[in-house]
C-alpha cells in the first residue's frame, strides 16, 4: 500500500516535471516518462546521498586531472546560466547525464536518485514562479508568460545542477581540495572544507548506530529523535575535543596540510578541449 | 656505573576534571628507553587521563613533565621539537583520522613537522609498508574497516618515528587476528629501542608484553613492578578486581613450576610437569 502511494506520488511529480521541461502538447504524454522514472526509482534501494562520495571515488573519470575537470564543468555551468536557449539547456543536461552514465560509469538508477532531491526543489520553485496571485479579488492563475518563465528557470537550474553533479560525481573531494589549492583559494576555506567533510562521516558513524538502538528500544518517535539529536550534539562536541587532542599530538600548529599520492601525468587535456568544443558548437547551433 | 637516561619523567602530577576532582593524585614516574610500560586498572581509575598528561595533551593542575630531559612548561603546548618525540595512538580510531585518504592522513604529521617533500613521501611509504596498508593509499578513510582504521592510526603515529609511543586501549574493538597484528607492530617498534606506554584492561597482554606494569587505582600508582613480581600480589589484585593472566592461572592450577608467558612456553611447562609427576609416581 505504502509503496503504491509512493509510486503514484513519484509518477505525478515526475510527470509534472517532464511537462514543465519539455512542454508536451498534452499533459498525458508526460505521464509516460514520469511513470517510467518513478518505476526505475522504485526498484532501487539506494537512498544514501553519501553515495555521491563513493561514486566519485569509484569513477574512472577520477583519473583525469582535477583542474581540467573543474575548468570544463565550470565552463558548462557558465554557459548554462547564460541562458543560450531552452533547447541548449536541455541538450547540455542530457550531455552531462550521458557523460556520467557512460564514461563515468554511474548506474542510471543511482543518477536518477541523485537528481530526485533537486527535482523536488525545482518543481516547488517552478510552481511558485508559475502561479500568479491577485488579492482583490482573490484569484490564483497561471498565465502563459509565467509558465514560460517557470519553464526557463527550471531548465536553466536543472542544467546548472547537472554540471555541478558531474563535477561531484567524477572528482573525489581530496582531488577537488588539491585543485582548489592550485587555484589559490584561501587556505582557511580549504581547511574548513576538509574538517567539515571529515566530520560529516564521523557524525554519520555515530548517528546510524544510535538510530538503530533507538528503533530497537521502541523510541522511534518525536521524543526519541529529539533525545537522539541532543545526544548526537553532545557526543559530536566530545569527538571534536578528542580530534583536537589527536591533531595536537601529531604536531598541529594551526594549518591542516596533506600530501596526496603522486599522480604520474596530468591526463585529460584533450578530452576536455574536445568536450568544450562540442558544448560551444551546441550553444551556437541550438 | 652511569645511570640510564630517562626519556620521560613525571613529578607529582595532579589533575581534576571540572566534573570529577582528583582524577590523578600526585603521580610520579620515570620511563627509560626500550621499556614497555603498561598501566592496568579498572574503568575510570585514571589510566587514559594519565596517558594524556604524560603526552602533554592535558595541562596538569600541579606537577611537571620532562620529555627527553626537557621540561614542558605547565599550561603551554608541547613545543614542536618535543612533539616529534612523542606519538599517541587513541582509543577510538575515528578520533585520530583526519585526512580524506589513507596517504593524506599519514602525511599530516610529517607535514606539520615541515619536513622536505621527499622525506615525507619516503616516511609515508615506509609507514604504509610497516602496517601492511599497501594498495589502500588512495582509499577514502571512511571506507576502511575497523582493523584498517587502527592500522592507519598506527601508520600515522609510526611515520613520526616517535621515541615515546602512548597507546590508549590499542586493541579496542579489534578481532583476534588484527589484535595479533597490532601486537606484532608494537613489538617491532619496541625492539628498535623506543619506549611504549600503554593503558589497557588486558592482563594477558600485559603479562606477555610488558617490562613493567603499573597498577593505577583511584588516581594513584599502587604497584610499579616487573610482570613476574606484579602478579605475585594476588590479594591486592583481587581487591581491585584485576584477574590473573589465564596462562599463569592455568600453570599454577596444574602445578607447573614455571611461569609461562606464551602458549608454547605453557605446553613446554606442562610437558616438564608430566615428566616430573611421572618420575615421582615411578619413584613411589
Amino acid at each position: 500500500m505504502k509503496k503504491g502511494v509512493i509510486l503514484l506520488w513519484r509518477t505525478l511529480v515526475y510527470s509534472a516535471f517532464f511537462q514543465l521541461l519539455f512542454d508536451f502538447p498534452g499533459a498525458v504524454y508526460s505521464l509516460v516518462p514520469g511513470a517510467v522514472t518513478a518505476l526505475v526509482l522504485s526498484t532501487t534501494k539506494v537512498s544514501d546521498l553519501m553515495l555521491i562520495d563513493y561514486t566519485a571515488y569509484r569513477s574512472p573519470l577520477r583519473r583525469i586531472e582535477g583542474l581540467y575537470k573543474l575548468i570544463f564543468f565550470l565552463f558548462c555551468l557558465l554557459l548554462s546560466i547564460s541562458r543560450v536557449s531552452g533547447r541548449f539547456s536541455l541538450s547540455l543536461f542530457l550531455f552531462q547525464a550521458i557523460l556520467m552514465i557512460g564514461p563515468g560509469k554511474v548506474p542510471l538508477k543511482r543518477y536518477l536518485r541523485f537528481l530526485e532531491a533537486p527535482v523536488m526543489f525545482l518543481l516547488m520553485g517552478a510552481i511558485g514562479i508559475a502561479l500568479e496571485l491577485d488579492v482583490f479579488p482573490l484569484t490564483v492563475s497561471v498565465s502563459q508568460a509565467s509558465f514560460f518563465r517557470a519553464q526557463e528557470v527550471t531548465r536553466t537550474a536543472l542544467c546548472a545542477i547537472s554540471c555541478l553533479y558531474s563535477l561531484s560525481l567524477s572528482t573525489p573531494l581530496n582531488q577537488l581540495m588539491q585543485t582548489l589549492r592550485k587555484i589559490k583559494i584561501p587556505e582557511r576555506m580549504i581547511e574548513l572544507m576538509i574538517v567539515l567533510y571529515r566530520y560529516i562521516f564521523v557524525l554519520f558513524t555515530m548517528y546510524y548506530p544510535m538510530k538503530r538502538a533507538l528503533i530497537m528500544r521502541g523510541g522511534n518517535n518525536l521524543r526519541g529523535h529529539g533525545m537522539l539529536w541532543s545526544s548526537l550534539f553532545k557526543r559530536s562536541y566530545e569527538r571534536a575535543d578528542h580530534s583536537m587532542r589527536s591533531m595536537l599530538s601529531r604536531g598541529y600548529d594551526g594549518s591542516v596540510q596533506f600530501l596526496s599520492v603522486p599522480v604520474a601525468t596530468a591526463r585529460g587535456l584533450l578530452p576536455m578541449l574536445v568536450g568544450m568544443a562540442l558544448v560551444l558548437a551546441g550553444a551556437w547551433l541550438l | 656505573m652511569t645511570e640510564k637516561r630517562c626519556v620521560l619523567e613525571a613529578k607529582d602530577l595532579v589533575f581534576s576534571y571540572e566534573t570529577t576532582p582528583n582524577v590523578i593524585r600526585g603521580i610520579s614516574m620515570k620511563a627509560f628507553p626500550g621499556e614497555r610500560i603498561i598501566f592496568l586498572g579498572g574503568n575510570g581509575e585514571g589510566k587514559s587521563t594519565l596517558l594524556y598528561l604524560l603526552a602533554g595533551l592535558f595541562p596538569p593542575e600541579s606537577g611537571a613533565i620532562e620529555i627527553d630531559g626537557e621540561r614542558v612548561d605547565p599550561g603551554k603546548d608541547v613545543p614542536p621539537h618535543l612533539r616529534k618525540k612523542t606519538g599517541f595512538l587513541f582509543q577510538e580510531s575515528e578520533d585520530q583520522i583526519l585526512g580524506a585518504t589513507v596517504y593524506e592522513d599519514i602525511s599530516f604529521g610529517p607535514m606539520n613537522m615541515k619536513l622536505e617533500e621527499e622525506d615525507i613521501r619516503s616516511g609515508v611509504e615506509k609507514a604504509i609498508e610497516m602496517t601492511g596498508l599497501e594498495g589502500l593509499e588512495e582509499r577514502p578513510t571512511h571506507y576502511l574497516s575497523g582493523g584498517e582504521k587502527k592500522r592507519l592510526c598506527l601508520a600515522s603515529t609510526f611515520v613520526m618515528e616517535p621515541k615515546i609511543l602512548f597507546c590508549d586501549e590499542p586493541f579496542n574493538s579489534l578481532d583476534s587476528s588484527m589484535k595479533e597484528k597490532v601486537e606484532n607492530y608494537l613489538w617491532d617498534y619496541s625492539l628498535k629501542g623506543n619506549t611504549l606506554l600503554l593503558a589497557t584492561h588486558d592482563v594477558d597482554f600485559a603479562w606477555r608484553f610488558a617490562t613493567r606494569i603499573l597498577l593505577i587505582h583511584g588516581g594513584q600508582i599502587l604497584l610499579d613492578q616487573a610482570p613476574e613480581d606484579f602478579f605475585q600480589h594476588k590479594p591486592l589484585l583481587e581487591q581491585v578486581n584485576l584477574p590473573m593472566p589465564l596462562l599463569l592461572s592455568l600453570a599454577e592450577t596444574m602445578g607447573c613450576k614455571g611461569r609461562p608467558k606464551t602458549l608454547e612456553e605453557f605446553i613446554e611447562e606442562q610437558e616438564k610437569n608430566r615428566h616430573r609427576t611421572g618420575a615421582l609416581r615411578d619413584h613411589v
